[in-house]
């Protein structure tokens, strides 16, 4: 793909991802419930920055290798996050 | 080659050869190695007897602490990066490593971090002596005031810098900048060695900086992260062994490759199921990251969490088991040569079998409440940790001395220094196995049983810690008058034998090339390719101004003027000589890539240094998840505190700044200088509104009293953002690099790789962001 047509991409992933952070804020100001919150604005959040990295980080034309490598900080990310609350939230029980 | 030059002190604080680099590392290294071992020798004449008066309590605290640290951080892995550093180009058939000058950073930052540390003995107070492993609350400032524990964390945090710097360059010239043909299959165990290692590096140390970052808040800003209930030595214990479990792995894994080298070449076949053994060499390296909790049973946390950690922390020991059999296998009814190196590598199997299999009674969780915090501990790491990996790296010294010198060391000298080594190394620590009742990290004993133990440890440490005279005295001999060594007096296969001894400054004359298992020199028309020695003092200078920049902060504040000058003076030179393209070194014309084929030296770099940056903001996130679900009920909901319109605002800004950077690297490959000018402004000024709209949103909320020791909730934002901010400032210094070279006219169709490597690095920092705003600002 030439990078003129690129160009229309960028600017439709942006209002994509302006779209997508209106979205987050009025889930957050029209009070939704808790739960519908925690998982809606991470899950948002995720599929913004997957934009980002997919389109403007160039993942997607990059060597494949490079997401395994992503895809390993990801894992090890989670693995951080589930076994530091994994292990408290059980302990306060 | 022109000697001379080996005699000039400049030359050696400025050059960036990867050789000379080695060298520096291999003579600084034995330096800390003997400074950490003296320590040992102290502590084991406090425990020849009981009662004894060489090292007060304190003293004796302080020796330990300092000797795990230096040993482990400073010695014996820097020692393995010495032989990396000056073999893994040659054997991959590299001029250089990727990175000349960063690799000279990364010594000299290595260096500077030892001295630091070192400082600490001669402030008030003394040294840290509240273990290597800084357990919280031990090392917040209530129960440690020291000034000595504070700089030593952040004589870590420089040397974390340096690593993450080696490790960049490790990654880069070993994934693309080896010799055509010379495909991963085929790669010399050392090197593999070295590239798990440095794999291990880039997910392990960054978690420990955001630990020791957050620790200094709390010793220098007084937040309360580890004194606090909800974080306290839990988050700790999770942040340190996170990184401290692989750390195992770091200082073991190039000794392991050292072995498979030389039983390889001594027993003139080659390895036993080397598939198998690289199979198992990446599985244990992946699982050294998902065992560390073994660390924490005594803790009381989630027992669901322990008992999965058990499994994986026993099932560690198959891979390792299949690597040390197929070692085993590749000696048998082998035509063995015995020499010195070979003793070694046999030696470290040997030892390393016994530290393994004491190990697996290490994960039993009901064993570890016995035998937590006893010499039994001491004795099965040291037996991992110093028999299989200083015997490993003994085997590579003597294996590649000829190599490095062009001389041969004293064969008999040699083998009698391996047995004394043997038997000291053994007698100190076997003992420690049978007084597996007393308790480690305690100045004196008062049980009588444990008398005879003790001393045969101590003989047993200064036979081994003696034993090193062999090896200088021997090396010293060899090198001013030893028999000529030749190319290769091993007879050995892998490339680094095929040039001379020592090698010239560019490694080789012509382009090694393999081609069905034999290696020969592409010679590019008769003409050998070009090789570009630099000479730069810049490493050096910025390590020097931010080891006075630290050391004036924390202890003696008109240095830290001087320091932050200097700071700003060299990093002002380094871009400089950048933006006038003073220290290019050319992408190698023809290399073994896969699977990074269209990947150039300096957009993978920024793809490893991302990837080590993401490392750092998952161990920060982490805490933030720790403390947060400690503080269910407690923790202010986001948009009570925060204004989630400014939020939104500075999360579209920097969007569209990506969008901006986006243009700007299409804008470069279509040639259209113009038009990247303008994109790269934007993106600068969109950068600068977020830090104002930063800037105000922090005004306020510290004008209602949130203010970064006002709570967790409210330390935890100022930090996370706080590091985000300045990861943006640093892309901002970057962008205007980039204007600069653009109004110069740098950038075309052909040469944009600065702005794409720019790209990846900012489009990471809104990245983190939509994670923040998501974390502080809407939840």
């Amino acid at each position: 793909m030439n990078e003129s047509s690129m160009l229309k991409i960028y600017s439709g992933i942006w209002i994509l991802l302006v779209g997508l952070t209106i979205l987050e804020i009025l889930m957050v100001m029209f009070n939704m419930a808790p739960i519908f919150i925690l998982i809606g604005v991470l899950g948002i959040a995720g599929v913004k920055a997957l934009f980002v990295a997919l389109y403007y980080q160039h993942l997607k034309y990059d060597d494949i290798a490079i997401s395994w490598f992503y895809l390993m900080a990801l894992f090890f990310a989670l693995f951080i996050v589930m076994v530091f609350t994994g292990g408290s939230a059980v302990c306060q029980v | 080659m022109n000697n001379n030059k080996y005699y000039s002190i400049r030359y050696w604080l400025t050059t960036t050869n990867h050789k000379d680099i080695g060298i520096l590392y291999l003579v600084t290294s034995l330096y800390f190695l003997l400074v950490g071992g003296t320590l040992a020798l102290l502590f084991r004449l406090q425990l020849a007897y009981p009662d004894m008066n060489i090292l007060n309590p304190s003293a004796y605290n302080q020796a330990v602490t300092m000797h795990g640290l230096i040993m482990v951080l400073w010695a014996v892995s820097p020692l393995a990066f010495a032989l990396a550093n000056y073999l893994v180009p040659l054997q991959i058939g590299a001029r250089d490593l990727a990175f000349p000058r960063l690799n000279a950073l990364s010594y000299w930052l290595y260096l500077a971090s030892g001295l630091l540390a070192a400082i600490s003995f001669f402030l008030p107070g003394g040294a840290p002596d509240i273990g290597w492993t800084y357990y919280a609350p031990l090392s917040t400032l209530k129960y440690s005031p020291q000034p000595g524990v504070t700089l030593a964390g952040i004589a870590l945090a420089m040397l974390i810098m340096s690593v993450t710097v080696g490790t960049i360059n490790f990654v880069v010239t070993i994934a693309i900048m080896r010799a055509p043909g010379l495909t991963w299959s085929k790669i010399p165990m050392f090197t593999w060695g070295i590239l798990f290692t440095v794999l291990i590096m880039l997910f392990a140390f960054s978690p420990l900086a955001a630990g020791i970052l957050l620790l200094a808040v709390d010793r220098v800003f007084g937040t309360t992260f580890f004194s606090s209930v909800e974080g306290g030595p839990i988050l700790w214990d999770h942040l340190f062994w996170f990184f401290g479990h692989p750390e195992v792995y770091i200082v073991l894994a190039p000794a392991i490759g050292i072995i498979g080298d030389v039983i390889e070449n001594f027993s003139r076949k080659p390895l036993f199921g080397r598939k198998y053994i690289l199979i198992s060499f990446g599985i244990a390296s992946f699982i050294s990251f998902i065992v560390y909790v073994h660390h924490m049973f005594a803790t009381g946390i989630n027992p669901i969490v322990r008992e999965v950690m058990s499994i994986t922390t026993e099932s560690i020991s198959v891979p390792f088991g299949v690597i040390m059999l197929s070692f085993i296998f590749t000696m048998y009814k082998a035509r063995i040569r015995i020499t010195t190196p070979f003793l070694f590598a046999v030696g470290a199997i040997f030892l390393f079998i016994i530290g393994g299999i004491t190990g697996v009674f290490n994960s039993s969780i009901a064993l570890d409440r016995h035998i937590r915090g006893t010499y039994w501990v001491v004795a099965h790491f040291h037996y991992a940790m110093v028999g299989a990996t200083i015997f490993g790296l003994l085997a590579g010294l003597y294996y590649w001395y000829p190599k490095m010198t062009g001389k041969m060391f004293n064969e008999k000298l040699g083998r009698i220094h391996f047995l004394v080594a043997f038997i000291g190394f053994n007698l100190l620590y076997f003992p420690m196995f049978l007084i597996y009742d007393m308790p480690r990290r305690v100045y004196t004993y008062y049980v009588s049983e444990w008398i005879p133990y003790n001393q045969l440890a101590t003989l047993g440490g200064y036979i081994f810690g003696f034993s090193f005279i062999f090896l200088v005295y021997n090396f010293v001999k060899g090198y001013f008058s030893g028999p000529p060594a030749g190319n290769n007096p091993w007879n050995a296969w892998s490339l680094e034998w095929l040039t001379t001894s020592p090698p010239p400054p560019h490694n080789f004359d012509f382009q090694p090339v393999l081609t069905g298992g034999q290696f020969s020199f592409y010679t590019n028309g008769g003409h050998p390719e070009s090789h570009i020695e630099h000479q730069t003092p810049l490493p050096m200078a910025l390590s020097l101004s931010l080891a006075i920049t630290f050391f004036g902060f924390l202890v003696y504040q008109p240095l830290f003027i001087v320091g932050v000058i200097a700071l700003l003076v060299t990093l002002g030179k380094w871009i400089y000589s950048d933006v006038k393209d003073r220290f290019v070194i050319p992408e190698v014309s023809k290399a073994e890539k896969w699977p990074f084929d269209s990947s150039s030296k300096i957009k993978l770099g920024v793809w490893i240094l991302v990837i080590s940056e993401a490392m750092l903001f998952a161990g920060l996130i982490g805490a933030y998840s720790l403390i947060r679900i400690n503080m269910i009920g407690d923790w202010p909901y986001g948009p009570s505190i925060h204004d989630i319109r400014l939020g939104g605002l500075n999360t579209i800004i920097l969007l569209t700044s990506s969008l901006t950077v986006a243009l700007a690297v299409a804008y470069a490959k279509m040639g259209d200088t113009r038009r990247l000018w303008w994109a790269l402004v934007s993106t600068f000024t969109l950068g600068a509104l977020f830090m104002i709209v930063k800037a105000f949103e922090w005004s306020e909320l510290y004008a209602e009293g949130f203010t970064l020791t006002s709570g967790l909730p409210a330390s935890l934002y100022y930090v996370l953002t706080g590091v985000h901010g300045a990861h943006v400032l640093a892309g901002m210094v970057a962008t205007l690099y980039l204007i600069f070279k653009t109004f110069e006219g740098r950038y075309n169709e052909d040469n944009n790789i600065g702005v794409e490597a720019f790209g990846i690095y900012w489009h990471f920092i809104d990245i983190v962001w939509l994670f923040l705003f998501a974390l502080f600002y809407l939840l």
